[in-house]
């Protein structure tokens, strides 16, 4: 052991101990990215095939609104590089208090997304688990299924929005002054979940762009 | 002000400029130049997030390896994928 670090026996010193967590990290973001790929290919041939009846459809959607949550998350990422920042520079509850102000944005973000979806809901425009679908524009046909695309991804999403929050509201409980924090160990937690709050958002940002500004 | 903080939110701020750009950009209805350069604008802000809040840009090469490997297998299923439907 050096400078008090938790080493585990298979590392040859702290800092290497850190560089894999990362390494990790990245390698687990890379089957994350090439899932939500998958479904960003999917979306680009049918909206290379269907660019008229898409770029209708996206009309529907509220872009005030999805702004306005595209500036809280990037507002979270901000927020949550700080939390890594304090936790680097020694001072766990100056992170603490960021990883809160994280976790705030983050929920404000999905309850917005969840307003936006039950307005989606209330105009017939989410064609999920047997709901009518009434879309009074032309091709509606494809709009159905850019709004399938639209739920899929966003939901996708959601669902990392929702595992972030989680591990975001642990890592809060973790570095608690009476809970035996042990100070590297909650460094490299706060970056690795840093690094998966920030790919969530780098995901957002496409989606944002493929769902919502592709309009004309 | 720490300059890493600094760093951080000059990153913000930009991501802000980038985001209020690619929203005009959208609304301006430029046809099939929205779309180059909404995309365009969007890589510039995962670039951000990716360099500044996800620490590549100060990461070891071999952190740098792993995360252009990710790129590298996106690269592939986007360019196999057209292939597919352009030969059909």
């Amino acid at each position: 052991m050096s400078d008090g670090a938790t080493i585990a026996s298979h590392f040859e010193d702290a800092e290497q101990q850190r560089e894999a967590g990362l390494m990790g990290m990245w390698l687990f973001l890379a089957t994350e990215l090439l899932l939500f790929a998958g479904l960003f290919g999917g979306f680009a041939i049918y909206r290379g095939l269907h660019g008229d009846a898409f770029a209708a459809a996206a009309r529907h959607l509220d872009l005030p609104l999805a702004t306005a949550n595209t500036v809280i998350l990037l507002t979270s990422g901000l927020s949550m590089a700080l939390a890594e920042r304090m936790a680097h520079a020694g001072a766990p509850q100056l992170a603490r208090r960021w990883i809160a102000v994280t976790v705030a944005l983050g929920a404000s973000f999905l309850a917005i997304k969840g307003y936006e979806w039950h307005h989606e809901y209330s105009e017939g425009l989410m064609p999920l688990l047997g709901l009518a679908f009434e879309y009074d524009g032309p091709d509606a046909a494809q709009a159905h299924l850019f709004f399938d695309f639209y739920f899929a991804m966003t939901g996708l999403h959601a669902l990392h929005m929702l595992i972030g929050l989680a591990a975001l509201v642990l890592l809060w409980m973790l570095g608690r002054p009476r809970a035996g924090l042990q100070p590297d160990r909650y460094i490299r937690q706060v970056q690795i979940t840093g690094m998966y709050w920030a790919f969530v958002d780098v995901v957002w940002v496409f989606v944002f762009t493929s769902l919502y500004l592709l309009r004309s | 002000m720490n300059p890493a903080t600094r760093t951080l939110l000059l990153t913000w701020a930009a991501l802000l400029a980038v985001l209020a750009m690619s929203v005009a950009v959208a609304l301006l209805a430029l046809g099939p130049w929205s779309i180059a350069l909404n995309l365009g604008l969007a890589l510039l802000m995962g670039g951000l997030l990716v360099a500044n809040f996800m620490d590549l840009l100060s990461a070891k090469p071999l952190i740098r390896v792993f995360a252009l490997g990710a790129l590298l297998w996106v690269f592939l299923l986007f360019v196999m994928l057209p292939v597919d439907y352009l030969t059909r």
